[in-house]
């Protein structure tokens, strides 16, 4: 009887057990397949939303919108906000942007280095901010410059 | 003495809070070496997700309900070091990425690979991280782009951790009989 229910217990969680498991099966192979597919297919549809030629970073405070630049070639600007004026994102000339300093713990937005192709983003989540690059064209152009 | 009761005391034994204590601190050590390393050659600022090799090795040996206490635990540490808003996020990550890997340990009966586990919760870590950006602190992400971004990158460092925990099975695995049977 006590055998029986020994039998019917679950598999504990002991070293022995976890001896079992493979490193890959041959299975894992169609899920990462069906994973890259899906990444592809969304690639391509973001792809063929952003239709504009112009490439701009928007900078935001949480959710709202405090600077826009166009990267050109050859402009080189520095952004520093009131809302927090330790924060300070530089524009290169080489059409790119990145956080250059910060007073965040972490500073994983100054690691994550520049920016500058559609779609990108770096954020400096402890303060709130966010850059992301997109593109100039269609609705978005009437956005005003406001940096 | 009964097995259930026998099982019980060891669950609760202090042998087995050590351990997991371990286990936790080595998800911090993890944590701040990660700090440390060059970011990810990444178009999105995505982590290596080292500290998920703790919390992966604490589902192997030690439980699901086990790996979901020491995966918190870490967050809270987060949240304690490194403010509110990076412990929410890495909180909603870490909770959603420990869930979905005790789901699927359930669900195949413990057989899952440690690639495939690694990965989903790799995927899973960042889809909850971001979720909280765009939701919470209302984040203008661009979706389309970041999404695929996430998937991506999400098989790469899941490769990376559970290359790393496989090739620490042995002695983590002597460790764990060793001390504990």
């Amino acid at each position: 009887m006590s055998q029986n229910k020994r039998q019917k217990q679950p598999l504990k969680p002991t070293a022995e057990a976890s001896t079992r498991r493979p490193f890959f099966r041959k299975s894992d192979l169609w899920v990462v397949l069906a994973m890259v597919l899906l990444a592809v297919l969304l690639l391509i549809l973001g792809h063929n939303q952003s239709t504009g030629t112009v490439l701009v970073a928007r900078i935001y405070y949480y959710d709202r919108l405090i600077a826009q630049a166009e990267l050109l070639s050859g402009v080189e600007k520095d952004f520093q906000f009131s809302e927090n004026p330790e924060v300070l994102i530089h524009q290169y000339s080489d059409q790119t942007i990145a956080f250059v300093a910060s007073d965040c713990s972490d500073q994983i937005c100054v690691r994550t280095g520049k920016i500058g192709r559609a779609g990108e983003f770096s954020a400096c989540v402890p303060n709130g901010f966010l850059i992301v690059i997109g593109t100039l064209g269609g609705e978005e152009t009437d956005v005003d410059l406001i940096a | 003495m009964s097995t259930s009761s026998r099982e019980n005391i060891k669950r609760t034994g202090t042998r087995h809070i050590a351990r997991m204590g371990l286990l936790l601190a080595m998800a911090l050590a993890l944590s701040i070496l990660e700090g440390f390393l060059p970011p990810l050659p990444s178009p999105v600022p995505i982590r290596y997700g080292l500290s998920n090799i703790a919390v992966m090795a604490t589902l192997l040996f030690l439980g699901r309900r086990e790996a979901f206490v020491v995966a918190v635990l870490k967050s809270l540490f987060v949240l304690m070091t490194r403010g509110l808003i990076a412990g929410l996020v890495s909180l909603s990550g870490t909770v959603l990425s420990v869930l979905v890997m005790m789901l699927m340990d359930w669900m195949t009966d413990r057989r899952v690979s440690l690639f495939l586990l690694s990965v989903t919760g790799a995927i899973f870590h960042n889809l909850g991280q971001f979720f909280i950006l765009v939701t919470l602190l209302s984040y203008p992400l661009p979706l389309l782009y970041l999404i695929p971004m996430l998937i991506i990158f999400a098989i790469l460092t899941g490769l990376l951790s559970s290359s790393l925990l496989y090739a620490m099975m042995k002695p983590l695995e002597s460790f764990f009989r060793g001390q504990g049977q």
